[in-house]
């Protein structure tokens, strides 16, 4: 009998001891095509990597590079019928994940392994109480009843930093801020304490404070209950500030991968270096800084203040921003979402109303204007938006796209005059002129942003608003969009205005930059006096986490 | 809410007015008279019947001595059957058009839906292409096609069903409303495969089976809700539509419904009863729109706060 249990206690002690050294996953070869509309293409190429227990595997790469369907071909969730898994294996406690059938897998979905997705937004249920779906995952995979389950919800809703989370139970997805949102989506994760938590970008559709608690979050977490990680981002400043491990993928292959550390100090693959080289964490390019100090004022704008009614509630978008833009200047706006940036940049064209300011465009009123005199002054300035293919008509080719504006304001008579200037248009902003009959459809996101700033210069105008316009394109495009927008102001004596929520993108871009926190311009100044010494306390803040990320 | 409700409610009245209005002078407008039959009868009675219901006085003050009575709920009498007014009449007629439209909107929801949801598991399969192609001939064969055609296999070949009346032998109430439903049934069919589809491309979908929810799990927990929102719309002019349209079913099936009367008034310029059915209906239809509408705001959490 002792004798007995002596030697089950040695079996298991054994069985713990092989366990443990056995990664808890271990994927090699995992292939994934895709087959869309008879063409075949590789979405992920013999990828393999393995996971500790308690680790943290960061999986980089920018869109299109297979990060995210690697991972849900682990679970199955790839879209049907379009992709399909050619081979591989993915071994979790003994069996092949890509084998399982559907019915086991679910056993593992949820309950073993839980992911995290990016958009809190949309990824959780608009129609069900955020309690009733954190306790979802519980109830499904375990024996607990619907009060253990709910006690145990909000125990980690507490946790994961939801205050008064028994009253918050019962609220809606839509009441819930974006970070809040992500908190419960964690604690969905982890109610049923799985042994590996995927989370799929979970800050990219967040602010940068945000991001930083949610990744803080993340890291605790994963402590506190033991869980491995599998981090996929495209953002290398949030992988390296979390991981241990780090895959980088380039179109469906992994090119590099090792230990965090190691690969950032001292990158292998070339790829790695580019990804690395292109987050611009310099100050402005000497070639580009503006230095004519006494150069006239292109636009000011004096005590503009808008407001809204929400809910019958008057709310304060903008209140009181005064700023000044002079000739061949880049002023950046930073500010995290809600801040006012893009209120204010319609304001200053009239595109909302104002309720006060005033705002002088070289030696024209602006806000006195109406009707067609306001529409010539609104062709001197022009906007470069965020998402590339939402702002560009998708029936339209790129050619009658940028001479649409031409026409309109009769820079050029004549057919041939109209397609020379739409030519070179597209070579000022870098693109082929054979391309000039493709759809939008048809380019890439920063080919299409190139697009959309050709037709925003065809009008010659003085002053360019980019609101946010590299934060939807891979981070080695967006290097190549900088330089354009750089290229272009100093080339045709532009002023800019260069909205964004990344700090790092507007020391690069900014002559000045001023910070906007809830409407207000709470400080301005030179771009890197405000970087090197922020006098505001929010600015300190923004600007110690951007140090951190880099 | 509730302020929504009564915003909605009052905005009905100026649209039931609108259809009193023309209807009233509508009618009167078009040729003909009650007491204009094949056998004329003498001016002197004619002039008589006029005094007794009103005829003879001005249009406009016949107009307004009828919305005076409407408020007091009276809908007059009838022109065509003596001594019994309106109102009694249609209280015949409404149960046996509610029972008929009320079954015929169990079916068309329950294989609209079921069939709808079906189709939309598994776009572009058999199990898409089969439930929609038999939706798709719902919509195209009207009552008065496919109620014959169901009274003849059912009713005289097989001799499983009666082939007329309500109530009088078992499941003689089958035929009608099965002939009543379909049509509906097949646009719901269409309405939840769209709904269906857009919500099962949705992110919250794929989080859903990310916890390890089966398909059916996914499906009634996580899709259905949202789904049926162009279904819920569609419900309240549908269910209004069944009541209104029912006359074509009640005919070939020799129910004595509210369509029958209405039919009937049309042909025997029965003024009051005309109005009073029309009256009925468009206050239904209003109604069904509005619950139509709550029900949609109340499925879904972000409209029901916003306002």
């Amino acid at each position: 009998m002792v004798y007995a249990t002596r030697l089950t206690r040695a079996v298991h002690r054994e069985r713990e001891a092989f366990m443990s050294s056995q990664p808890i996953l271990s994927v090699r070869n995992l292939t994934v095509v895709f087959s869309i509309r008879g063409r075949k293409f590789t979405a992920v190429d013999k990828l393999s990597f393995d996971i500790e227990r308690g680790e943290t595997l960061g999986i980089v790469g920018e869109s299109g590079s297979g990060k995210s369907v690697s991972c849900n071909a682990l679970l199955g969730l790839l879209p049907q019928p379009a992709a399909k898994i050619s081979g591989g294996q993915a071994w979790f406690e003994g069996s092949n994940l890509l084998e399982l059938r559907e019915k086991a897998l679910r056993k593992i979905r949820g309950k073993r392994i839980s992911m995290v997705f990016q958009d809190p937004m949309t990824s959780m249920n608009p129609y069900i109480r955020i309690g009733d779906q954190v306790v979802e995952p519980l109830l499904l995979h375990s024996h607990s009843s619907v009060a253990e389950a709910k006690d145990r919800a909000i125990e980690l809703l507490e946790q994961v930093g939801i205050h008064d989370a028994a009253r918050r139970f019962d609220q809606y997805p839509h009441e819930f801020s974006g970070g809040m949102r992500q908190r419960a989506m964690i604690a969905m994760a982890l109610i049923t304490a799985p042994d590996i938590l995927i989370a799929d970008e979970p800050t990219s559709a967040l602010d940068v404070t945000v991001q930083s608690q949610i990744l803080e979050l993340l890291k605790t977490m994963q402590e506190q209950h033991g869980v491995s990680l599998i981090l996929v981002s495209h953002d290398l400043g949030v992988v390296r500030r979390v991981t241990d491990k780090l895959v980088v993928m380039d179109r469906g292959v992994a090119v590099e991968q090792g230990e965090t550390r190691q690969v950032f100090a001292a990158p292998a693959h070339s790829y790695t270096q580019k990804l690395l080289d292109a987050i611009p964490h310099t100050a402005k390019p000497e070639a580009h800084r503006f230095l004519r100090k006494g150069a006239p004022v292109c636009l000011r704008a004096k005590g503009i203040k808008v407001t809204f009614s929400i809910k019958h509630r008057p709310f304060t978008a903008v209140d009181n921003v005064s700023f000044q833009v002079r000739r061949g200047e880049v002023l950046g706006i930073v500010g995290e979402s809600g801040s006012g940036k893009t209120t204010l940049s319609q304001a200053i064209l009239r595109l909302v109303s104002m309720d006060a300011g005033e705002v002088l465009l070289e030696d024209v009123w602006i806000h006195r204007l109406r009707g067609a005199a306001l529409k010539r002054q609104r062709k001197k300035v022009q906007m470069v938006f965020q998402d590339p293919y939402a702002s560009l008509n998708p029936r339209m080719t790129v050619h009658d796209i940028i001479a649409e504006p031409i026409r309109l304001h009769r820079l050029a008579e004549g057919v041939r005059a109209v397609t020379a200037k739409v030519i070179r248009l597209m070579q000022d902003v870098g693109l082929s002129p054979e391309w000039a009959n493709k759809y939008p459809h048809e380019f890439s996101g920063g080919q299409c942003q190139r697009v959309a700033i050709a037709r925003a210069i065809a009008v010659e105008p003085l002053l360019l608003i980019a609101d946010e316009p590299v934060s939807a394109l891979d981070v080695t495009i967006q290097a190549q969009v900088l330089n354009l927008l750089l290229e272009l102001v100093r080339r045709k004596g532009l002023s800019m205005i260069f909205i964004s929520h990344d700090l790092a993108v507007v020391r690069y871009m900014a002559d000045r930059v001023a910070v906007m926190k809830d409407g207000r311009m709470i400080e301005s100044g030179e771009t890197e006096t405000v970087y090197a010494r922020p006098k505001e306390r929010y600015t300190r803040e923004l600007v110690s986490l951007e140090m951190i990320a880099e | 809410m509730s302020k929504i409700i009564l915003a909605r409610i009052l905005q009905g009245i100026p649209v039931l007015l609108i259809v009193v209005t023309a209807t009233f002078f509508l009618v009167r407008a078009a040729p003909g008279g009650p007491f204009d039959a094949e056998r004329s009868l003498p001016a002197e009675v004619v002039k008589n019947l006029e005094k007794r219901y009103n005829l003879d006085a001005p249009v406009l003050d016949q107009y307004v001595d009828y919305l005076g009575n409407l408020v007091r709920g009276d809908f007059g009498p009838s022109f065509r059957y003596p001594n019994r007014s309106v109102t009694e009449l249609i209280a015949t007629g409404v149960p046996i058009t509610f029972e008929l439209a009320f079954y015929a909107a169990v079916i068309a929801l329950l294989i609209g839906v079921a069939s709808g949801v079906i189709a939309s598991v598994r776009p572009n399969s058999l199990q898409d292409y089969l439930p929609m192609s038999l939706a798709m001939t719902g919509i195209c064969l009207p009552a008065f096609l496919l109620g014959p055609m169901l009274v003849l296999i059912f009713g005289i070949w097989l001799e499983w069903l009666p082939v007329s009346g309500w109530g009088y032998s078992p499941g003689d109430k089958i035929l009608p409303s099965v002939t009543l439903g379909s049509a509906y049934a097949a646009y719901i069919a269409r309405l939840t495969r769209a709904g269906m589809l857009e919500v099962l491309l949705q992110d919250f979908i794929r989080t859903a089976r990310a916890k390890g929810l089966s398909m059916p799990g996914v499906v009634f927990r996580h899709a259905l809700r949202g789904g049926l929102a162009p279904v819920v719309a569609f419900s309240g002019p549908a269910v209004a539509g069944l009541l209104t349209g029912s006359f074509v079913v009640e005919t070939i099936f020799q129910i004595p419904g509210l369509g029958r009367f209405y039919v009937q008034a049309a042909f025997n310029r029965d003024y009051t009863m005309i109005m009073g059915t029309t009256i009925l209906l468009s206050c239904l239809i209003v109604m069904l729109n509005i619950v139509a509408d709550i029900f949609a705001v109340w499925m879904n959490p972000r409209l029901r706060q916003a306002k």
